[in-house]
């Protein structure tokens, strides 16, 4: 599941040359990961976000040098900004009130979906954005994004100590989890709906 | 990643070991899901690579590239060069070499000729810009180069009081605006048409007549596109569409600007929330516009035996199984909520109540807004008396 670095230097030169193969190939092996993020950190609208960073790093290709890691540095600092550009218009165009003032219902099945199927990827997506902001960002850009502690720093805008102690914290926090818990070993029970709430 | 992670903090425990894999685990196919729109954008905006971008400017008093250095004037009586290529005959590479640097000297003779002419019209534009230039050829230079702001001899003449020349430090350029502005950089992409006061990117911009349309039906995008502040027509301009819930873009309808550079492209039958976008010629791509789409629903009462209990039957159209109907009864000149169900997969459910708890009350459903459609209101009933 680690992220060899290094395996799309071929495809991102090739993707930077303008080949669509190469592109297709960076796309696959790093926009999963992109939406992970971005909804770890809360973005109201990833796939939309994810398209808009993904078109930035297109316009910019071409001007773009360095290899793999640079690469996910980049992109995922561009995604982080979008966010921020998201959150903002959004909250410049404040959606309309439902009727009867009504609210959404959650989303229920989620957590049934959770329980039922052990632990997917979207509710372990789900358990993360439950931290803390800076720890579950800290965690998701050095888990899911694959990148190193001072990079993380270096796109949080944080020493690689701050990073590291929210590393440490969420990392805890997680642990501690009851679902995370009873992943240890396959044959472990699977956490109720209370546990996991 | 947990190996590197346990190297900076330790061992992990078992759990958090195996929740770190599922979190960076393999693609899940809906992630990919939008493989096919991400290529079309990749080719709709990929940029050709910087190096062969970037036009290579020579200008007089700068330093020529490394290249053209190398391959700089021949000194007189200087040995030729010596680089033979290896398995050459020594006459042939003697011969290259002289060619060489026969071609070398051509080019730097074209250098500089250009190098010169250069000088001439950028201090013949400089002139005529200044309005320096004698009335008969200042005309002429309007007429030429009127798109970069070069004033005509007459126009000149009667302006001349109130114009300021340019000053000292930022002589005029050819190119420039009269208000001393550096003309927009031509980036790759646009498409501003010919004689253009300035070159700027293609803006392509999107609007909806209606952002919430009733489910099923039909629903419109507008887009304009402009080159330099001017409409761009002809131009063939797609619209991609994102359906709620789905990663993927799909194109889904294509148009040609007319003469305004305006373009209507219809969707049929929408069914769900969508963001939809706009691509145009030389990478334009406009802001998402969303629309949504409000389901149909219809309440209808279906009288107990005996007037013990009555149905309120919802029937809900475009909806989704599992989405929340609320039962709102109206008293006192508003709608209070009374019960909460869910659409089954029929879209379908009802409300049993007792007649007399709502003799002559009007009753009425209202379909909850999910990611995929708009709240909704159904029609109102009104429960008569027993007997």
């Amino acid at each position: 599941m680690a992220m060899q670095t290094g395996v799309l230097d071929d495809a991102l030169a090739r993707a930077s040359a303008g080949d669509e193969s190469g592109f297709l190939e960076l796309w696959r092996g790093l926009q999963p990961r992109l939406l992970r993020f971005l909804r770890v950190i809360g973005c109201d609208d990833p796939e939309d976000v994810a398209s808009e960073t993904w078109l930035q790093v297109v316009r910019d290709l071409h001007r773009f040098a360095g290899g793999e890691d640079d690469f996910r540095r980049w992109l995922f600092t561009i995604a982080r900004h979008r966010t921020v550009d998201a959150a903002r218009a959004r909250a410049r165009r404040p959606a309309e009130p439902l009727s009867a003032g009504l609210d959404i219902l959650p989303d229920a099945h989620l957590v049934e979906e959770q329980v039922i199927e052990g632990m997917s990827v979207r509710g372990a997506v789900t358990l993360l954005a439950g931290l803390s902001a800076d720890q579950a960002e800290a965690v998701a850009l050095r888990v899911i994004a694959g990148l190193e502690t001072p990079d993380v720093a270096t796109i949080l805008g944080k020493s690689p100590g701050a990073v590291r102690v929210a590393l440490h914290r969420g990392l805890k926090a997680l642990a501690d989890n009851p679902s995370v818990r009873a992943l240890a070993g396959s044959a472990g029970p699977l956490p109720t709906t209370e546990e996991v709430d | 990643m947990p190996s590197d992670l346990s190297g900076e903090f330790g061992p992990l425990d078992p759990g958090l070991e195996e929740y770190l894999q599922i979190l960076a685990a393999g693609p899940e196919a809906a992630e990919l899901a939008g493989e096919q729109g991400a290529l079309t954008m990749f080719q709709l905006n990929r940029q050709p690579l910087a190096n062969s971008t970037q036009p290579l400017a020579v200008e007089p008093g700068w330093p020529l590239p490394a290249a053209a250095a190398q391959a700089g004037p021949p000194e007189a009586g200087a040995p030729e060069g010596g680089a033979h290529w290896a398995g050459r005959s020594g006459s042939d590479g003697e011969g290259r070499d002289a060619r060489k640097a026969a071609r070398a000297a051509a080019r730097w003779r074209v250098r500089l000729a250009a190098a010169a002419a250069v000088v001439l019209v950028g201090g013949f534009a400089g002139a005529a810009y200044a309005s320096a230039l004698p009335a008969p050829v200042q005309h002429l230079a309007h007429v030429a180069l009127a798109f970069a702001g070069v004033p005509d001899s007459q126009r000149a003449g009667g302006k001349r009081a109130q114009h300021t020349p340019p000053s000292a430090h930022h002589p005029p350029v050819p190119g420039a605006t009269p208000t001393g502005q550096a003309p927009l950089p031509t980036q790759p992409g646009t498409s501003a048409s010919p004689g253009s006061a300035a070159t700027s990117p293609d803006v392509l911009a999107a609007t909806t007549p209606a952002s919430l349309i009733a489910a099923g039906t039909q629903a419109a995008v507008d887009g304009t596109l402009r080159a330099g502040g001017h409409a761009v027509a002809g131009a063939h301009v797609t619209l991609f569409e994102r359906p709620a819930d789905r990663l993927g873009w799909q194109l889904v309808a294509a148009a040609t600007t007319n003469d305004q550079g305006n373009v209507a492209l219809v969707v049929s039958a929408l069914d769900t929330n969508a963001v939809f976008r706009l691509t145009g010629p030389g990478g334009a791509v406009s802001l998402p516009v969303r629309i949504r789409v409000t389901p149909s629903v219809t309440v209808a009462l279906d009288a107990g035996s005996r007037g013990l209990a009555d149905i309120l039957v919802v029937t809900a159209q475009y909806a989704n199984r599992g989405d929340a109907v609320v039962l709102q009864v109206q008293r006192g000149g508003t709608w209070q909520p009374v019960r909460i169900q869910r659409l089954a997969a029929s879209l379908k459910t009802g409300f049993g109540f007792k007649t007399a708890n709502f003799e002559n009350d009007a009753l009425r459903v209202v379909l909850l807004a999910t990611s995929r459609h708009a709240a909704a209101v159904s029609n109102a009933v009104t429960v008569p008396a027993p007997g």
